[in-house]
């Protein structure tokens, strides 16, 4: 039994080194839901690692994902480690499970930034089909908030130190990944999705046209109205928040026309949703900022603020945040 | 539960330490409990027409032990058939006949609307109820003796590493393992028994699991892809369906081994065929088997007319391709190997027992590289959507069609299918499925890391059924 079995584990010794040589030229592995999840939590991880501190965390969706620049913040005099760990294409009921399990939990910030707008709190945002439902199907998620099986966290544990195992992903295909269409950003060292920065806005003239580009924003706004359970989920994370003597600052992400204008009933929608945004964050003595309507210019999309919009977003949060500091 | 589940991974242990603390009687009642966890794991409801099938056959060979008279021995041994095939037939074929039939009676100016249940088709079915038969057709044949114990028959029935996807076992030598004592492995059979575990897992995981997404995107949109794209799709499924349940047979035969009951062999190299003949001596053996001695032997087999010989080639096929699924592409699969083999016997001088002697590369290349072709255009009815779909698919490779063509599929299939003959041409030089197991200990070592790499990097994806548990 001795020499085979020796043997069979330098077969695998040597492959493990092999992977651990050629793994920076490998995709990044995906366990969890997207990849923007999978590179957020190695940042999160790795901040943990290297005893780096974060005092602000931005969370939301993909709005506050491309607006919430810390380098730009910092630049702006916040003189506070700032790590933006909202998640692109997801809704509140994982933006609230990522944020309370996941991040809070490894960052202990002392300052909590949500950023979100008003197709967070229609009902139609809340299929779970598209959401949650695939985020708690997922092993890594499970694992690392702290529900896993045993078989999640021998999961977690060997993708956390064999790369053999954490890179077999991308070594089914050694000829070539194939093309996913899945959304996978680049981000900054500090959590900003990069995709939306170069980009200037073009006119949308009809949702149609728009749903093109930003096909979940457009259709999470479809039957408008605001949502009693998207409410309870949002009211929920912010009190949470608190309870922890974490400071929430809520943020109205700011917004072109065009998306008012997409709403089923324009404006009034629109208007429908700030409003409920302040009651909650009175509700959860949170503090509230409303930037409003900006100009397509800072726009690279009807949703997506571009750099130029980020630059000014930067400059519109920065004051907020040396407050809470 | 699957072979390659995790789940799996700990019900066997478990089933083994209680198995080998128990003597021979408590050993059958964990065995048939065990058994019927293994497959309620699937669907508990279908327990019920497992144990239907179990009581009718059992009560059948205790009645047939009772009465010499050969008209009574016929109806007694009739109700065995009606029930398994009825329960087959209802399952498995109520809604093709129906849906079929119907478009077929269209076709001849009668117009009716039959119900279409939508039945779901319950695990292993073709099994077991092939499985059931064997006994009270040797039973009503006078080969065996039938068992006086329930207990025995049920566990030789729903014996779970054969349950589901075979092999199809044969009453008269399984049913005596599990009514003597059992010895517990020694360690050498136990390294054999774990290696056709690690060799099966292999060739599901790492063969089948990993070409299924290129097989499914050639058959998924073949008017996109070129007639090379197409060709690899068709090689890699005859691949993917080897691996597959070669593989399911190679984890269930050394599973069995573990327990200390021998299970038969269910492949024998195919692909090293040198005729179509062969090649079902070499495929699917425990069915093949089956249908040799309970449907083509009692038609009347080779003993007739060489008119009568054909037929009973033809109906024993068409009858095969039906057993494997309830559609008109498994019959036409059926047909093209009957045909097949018509045709060898017709047109070759090629003899019966031509399989038995040894491969030899300079000699029987290029017979077992067309008979592999040759199986791989019945493969693509039987992996096809539909008739028409499989004849597009011909007729695109006959065309040369253009069209994309995936790279890394030609390179996976390049790489399983070198992987594959290896194994196959060891075992065949060697006449045996672990011959592995007796190499230096060196290279053993390194053939099992060389199994055990590509299984940690092909587990773990999308999950893919095995495919023979839809039949």
């Amino acid at each position: 039994m001795g020499v085979p079995v020796l043997v069979t584990l330098i077969v695998l010794l040597v492959a493990e080194l092999a992977v651990r040589a050629v793994h920076s030229h490998l995709p990044v592995p995906s366990a969890w839901p997207s990849p923007e999840l999978q590179k957020k939590y190695d940042q999160i991880e790795s901040r943990v690692s290297s005893h780096q501190s974060t005092d602000v965390v931005l969370v939301g969706d993909s709005m506050m994902d491309a607006a919430g620049d810390p380098g730009a913040l910092n630049a702006d005099g916040v003189n506070q480690s700032i790590y933006n760990a909202s998640i692109a294409g997801e809704t509140l009921p994982t933006i609230a499970q990522w944020t309370m399990k996941v991040v809070v939990p490894r960052l202990h910030p002392k300052v909590v930034v949500i950023g979100l707008s008003s197709n967070e709190l229609n009902p139609a945002s809340l299929d779970p089909a598209t959401g949650i439902a695939a985020y708690d199907a997922s092993r890594a998620a499970r694992a690392a908030s702290g529900t896993g099986s045993v078989v999640d966290n021998a999961d977690a544990f060997l993708r956390k130190w064999s790369y053999l195992y954490r890179y077999r992903n991308s070594l089914r295909h050694p000829f070539g990944q194939p093309a996913t269409g899945v959304f996978n950003p680049t981000l900054t060292a500090t959590g900003r999705d990069l995709a939306f920065a170069d980009k200037q806005y073009l006119q949308y003239n009809t949702p149609a046209q728009a749903r093109q580009v930003v096909v979940g924003v457009i259709d999470a706004l479809a039957g408008f109205t605001v949502g009693p359970k998207n409410v309870a989920i949002l009211q929920g994370l912010m009190t949470s928040l608190h309870s922890q003597g974490i400071q929430v600052l809520f943020v109205v992400m700011p917004v072109t026309a065009d998306l008012v204008s997409f709403h089923p009933g324009g404006a009034p929608d629109y208007q429908k949703a700030v409003a409920a945004f302040i009651s909650i964050a009175q509700h959860s003595d949170a503090r509230i900022a409303i930037p409003g309507i900006w100009p397509t210019t800072q726009f690279a999309d009807p949703v997506h603020l571009n750099q130029a919009g980020t630059t000014e977003f930067s400059q519109y949060l920065a004051p907020l945040l040396r407050g809470a500091s | 539960m699957t072979f390659n589940s995790l789940q799996y991974a700990a019900f066997l242990p478990l089933v083994l330490i209680l198995y080998w603390l128990l003597p021979r009687r408590p050993q059958n009642l964990l065995l048939l409990v065990a058994s019927y966890i293994f497959y309620g794991a699937f669907d508990w409801r279908f327990l019920a027409l497992l144990w239907i099938s179990t009581l009718t056959d059992y009560t059948v060979g205790r009645l047939l032990e009772r009465t010499d008279a050969p008209r009574l021995r016929k109806r007694i041994f009739a109700v065995s058939l009606c029930v398994n095939l009825g329960i087959l037939g209802f399952f498995k074929y109520f809604d093709f006949f129906t849906s079929d039939g119907t478009r077929f009676l269209a076709h001849l100016g009668i117009h009716l609307a039959p119900p279409v249940l939508k039945i779901l088709l319950p695990v292993g079915i073709s099994f077991y109820t092939f499985h059931g038969m064997s006994y009270t057709f040797d039973v009503y044949r006078r080969d065996i003796e039938p068992t006086h114990s329930l207990l025995n028959f049920a566990v030789f029935v729903a014996f779970f590493p054969q349950l589901v996807a075979g092999p199809i076992g044969r009453a008269q030598l399984q049913l005596p393992q599990f009514e003597r004592d059992r010895i517990p492995p020694d360690w050498a059979e136990v390294r054999r028994a774990l290696f056709l575990i690690l060799l099966g897992l292999f060739k599901k995981i790492a063969i089948a699991d990993m070409l299924a997404p290129y097989v499914n995107s050639a058959f998924g949109s073949p008017s996109k892809t070129s007639f090379v794209g197409l060709l690899v799709g068709v090689w890699a499924f005859a691949f993917q369906i080897y691996g597959d349940f070669s593989g399911y047979s190679d984890i269930a035969r050394g599973s069995a081994f573990l327990l200390g009951i021998e299970l038969p062999e269910n492949f024998n190299q195919p692909y090293f065929s040198r005729s179509v003949t062969e090649f079902w001596r070499r495929w699917h053996i425990s069915l093949s088997n089956w249908l040799r001695d309970y449907l083509y032997i009692p038609l009347g087999g080779n003993r007739g007319t060489e008119g009568q010989t054909y037929r009973n080639l033809m109906l024993t096929m068409l009858i095969g391709g039906l057993w494997h699924g309830a559609a008109t592409t498994f019959v036409i699969w059926g047909g093209l190997h009957g045909l097949f083999l018509v045709a060898e016997r017709r047109f070759t001088d090629i003899p019966l027992e031509d399989w038995r002697r040894p491969w030899s590369l300079r000699r029987d290349l290029l017979r077992t590289v067309i008979t592999f072709q040759l199986v791989c255009v019945a493969w693509v009815f039987f992996r096809a959507p539909s008739t028409n779909g499989a004849l597009h698919y011909l007729s695109d490779i006959a065309h040369l069609q253009h069209g994309t063509t995936d790279h890394n599929a030609v390179a996976m299939l390049a790489l399983a299918a070198a992987a594959m003959v290896f194994v196959d041409y060891v075992q065949l030089r060697a006449r045996d499925h672990a011959a592995f197991v007796d190499w230096n200990p060196l290279v053993r070592g390194f053939m099992y890391g060389c199994l055990i790499v590509p299984i940690v990097i092909f587990s773990g994806g999308t999950p893919v059924p095995f495919i023979y548990f839809r039949f």
